[in-house]
């Protein structure tokens, strides 16, 4: 009888398992879109913003030509992350407002709470801090002095991580904001490396403030580490370009010298003239000093 | 029964007469006892009862299914019925069959008795097959060789030992430890397929998506037209160049027929000028085919797409994975801090 049962067990395994088997296949212009959406996310991924601007671009026809609202939805939001990438805020601001449209026609409240994250993003690559905190201000859990008081997701942590640029920018809390940005950082479900960079970046600032180069210098080295082991060429050039100032500001010229000139390097294969020119400036003061 | 009053002194024995009523009775009760007669004769024909039969015998593993009365056939007729059990040597079991002596001629020396219990749940057919019908009829009290199906039960604890070995064995967990090493060898298709892209991408897209098939078309075609244009040019300079040659070999011939080679020189840079038109023309269209190739390389890149894909699929097939993955996990960018 035991026997008898365990056969039939498999034999329902079986017909359960082929229950499973999905047999209807996706339209091709689906598959196209999503195929391009994956293939543009790599590139995003890889920092080729043209490439990855001009897939996403594609898909988004493709999205609009068989009326799939999501599709268009998460095509723009991915348009605007492109579009701040490259600094490119006329084009982001475009996108923004047209998927901030679509979530309120379609009610598609999952994704308010990331259109609040771009614009205030957008907001502050403006230079426009007060109206960034703002948007910020909404998106943030709750906190007891420097604990969380709850778990957080992906968008909240890289609210928290914005929110802390800010302090340091506008010199306000910036030690309290790092103590944040910490805590929410190991409560966080999956700690991403590159903003374990960052916050060790931020704690480098915390120490450079206080003139311990030594310790500050250590923790940009493990940053340039965690970024070089992600290949994360924005974050190299950052990390390369912040340790040439803490050498400027030790003195050291001739290593200042070396860091700006890779610091350049990476984020010429960027593509940020911008970033180019900033480190240039600094370099060009280290040249002219005795 | 009707009794004459009036002669009273006379034996009523020697007047008896019927009626016609009574006359029907005794015809219709003595045709009942001729039907009923008949329909015994039929009966006792039909099972064979008074006939004649010889005694075969099958030697079979087991006896499962098999019974006194169990009809024996032979070219889908009944021939005969198993009479007796008992036990042979070899531990089988020794099947008397009857066979009846009208159907003795289905059986033939080289015959061959073939017991299926997979037919009738709880009985076994018994067929006598003979090879061939000239041959000499099958001398009474031969064994006849047999062959036997498995029952039905056979098969199930046949099926029920491989369930339980499995199980012994681990061979279901230690086919759930190959899963991995299975999906890591897909994994390992998938590589060598990008690395087909890398090296021969529009070939391989060629291969899977018809229209990078048609955009290769276009591609090919032109570069045979460039390649018969460059054939043209090729001759033409060729001309040229015999044209040159007398001129090269004989300076003397040159410097005498310098004249006429130079009242041919117009007509030869006018040709100059057509070849430079026609190698502008060639580049351009090179040139156009240069600027398709990006496009006709992302097909590529998204047909290998597709096959990953399907691959992808094979790979989520039960039992190779017990996970389905989900396309959309990166179809939105990781929400991201603030952009330097």
């Amino acid at each position: 009888m035991q026997i008898m049962n365990r056969i039939y067990l498999v034999l329902l395994c079986l017909a359960l398992s082929s229950c499973g088997g999905s047999s209807v296949s996706k339209p091709a212009r689906l598959t196209n879109a999503e195929i391009y959406t994956e293939e543009a996310v790599n590139a995003y991924e890889d920092e080729e913003w043209s490439r990855a601007q001009q897939l996403f671009n594609q898909s988004l026809t493709i999205y609009q030509g068989i009326d799939d609202r999501t599709g268009v939805l998460v095509s723009h939001i991915n348009l605007v992350e492109v579009a701040l990438a490259r600094h490119d805020l006329q084009s982001a601001q475009k996108h923004l407002i047209v998927a901030e449209d679509i979530v309120k026609t379609e009610g598609i409240g999952a994704y308010q709470a990331r259109i609040t994250l771009l614009y205030a993003l957008v907001a502050i690559q403006q230079d426009e801090m007060t109206k960034g905190n703002g948007f910020l201000q909404q998106l943030m859990p709750e906190f007891k002095g420097g604990e969380l008081v709850d778990g957080i997701d992906a968008i909240q942590l890289a609210a928290i991580a914005s929110r802390t640029e800010l302090a340091f920018t506008q010199k306000q809390d910036e030690s309290l904001w790092v103590l944040r940005f910490a805590n929410a950082l190991k409560k966080a479900v999956n700690e991403k490396m590159t903003l374990k960079a960052r916050l060790l970046r931020f704690q480098s600032l915390l120490l450079i403030q206080q003139a311990d180069y030594s310790r500050a210098e250590e923790l940009l080295q493990q940053a340039l580490l965690i970024v070089k082991n992600n290949l994360s060429r924005s974050g190299i050039a950052q990390v390369l370009f912040e340790l040439g100032q803490l050498k400027a500001k030790q003195g050291t010229s001739v290593q200042a010298l070396n860091y700006f000139d890779r610091s350049i390097a990476v984020f010429r294969s960027v593509g940020n003239d911008v970033k180019v020119n900033k480190v240039k400036v600094e370099r060009a003061k280290l040249a002219v000093m005795p | 029964m009707n009794i004459n009053p009036d002669n009273s002194s006379e034996n009523f024995v020697h007047h008896i007469s019927y009626n016609n009523r009574e006359r029907m009775v005794g015809l219709f009760v003595f045709s009942g006892f001729v039907l009923f007669l008949f329909f015994i004769l039929i009966s006792i024909k039909n099972q064979h009862l008074f006939e004649k039969r010889e005694v075969f015998f099958i030697d079979v593993n087991s006896s499962e299914g098999i019974s006194p009365g169990n009809v024996i056939t032979a070219l889908g007729t009944e021939v005969g019925v198993v009479s007796n059990l008992s036990l042979a040597k070899d531990h089988k079991i020794r099947v008397s069959i009857e066979v009846y002596n009208e159907q003795r001629k289905f059986i033939r020396s080289g015959a061959k008795a073939r017991v299926n219990r997979l037919t009738n749940i709880g009985n076994a057919l018994i067929e006598i097959q003979s090879n061939s019908i000239d041959a000499p009829i099958l001398a009474a009290g031969s064994v006849i060789p047999v062959e036997e199906t498995p029952s039905l039960n056979d098969l199930l604890l046949g099926l029920a030992n491989l369930v339980q070995s499995a199980d012994n064995n681990n061979l279901l967990s230690k086919f759930e430890l190959m899963l991995p090493k299975l999906e890591k060898t897909l994994e390992n298709v998938h590589e060598i397929i990008s690395q087909i892209a890398s090296g021969h991408g529009v070939l391989g897209a060629a291969i899977f998506d018809q229209q990078v098939e048609k955009e290769l078309k276009v591609v090919v075609k032109s570069g045979a037209d460039i390649l018969s244009e460059a054939e043209g040019i090729i001759t033409i300079a060729k001309q040229r160049l015999v044209q040159l040659g007398p001129v090269l070999d004989d300076a003397k011939y040159m410097t005498h027929d310098l004249r006429g080679t130079t009242q041919n020189l117009p007509e030869m840079v006018k040709e100059l000028d057509t070849i430079i038109v026609q190698v502008k023309t060639a580049l351009t269209l090179v040139n156009g085919e240069l600027n398709n190739i990006p496009g006709v390389a992302l097909d590529a890149r998204t047909a290998l797409k597709k096959t990953n894909r399907l691959l992808d699929s094979v790979q989520n097939t039960w039992p190779l994975s017990k996970a389905n993955s989900t396309l959309k996990a990166k179809q939105l960018i990781a929400p991201h801090a603030n952009y330097e």
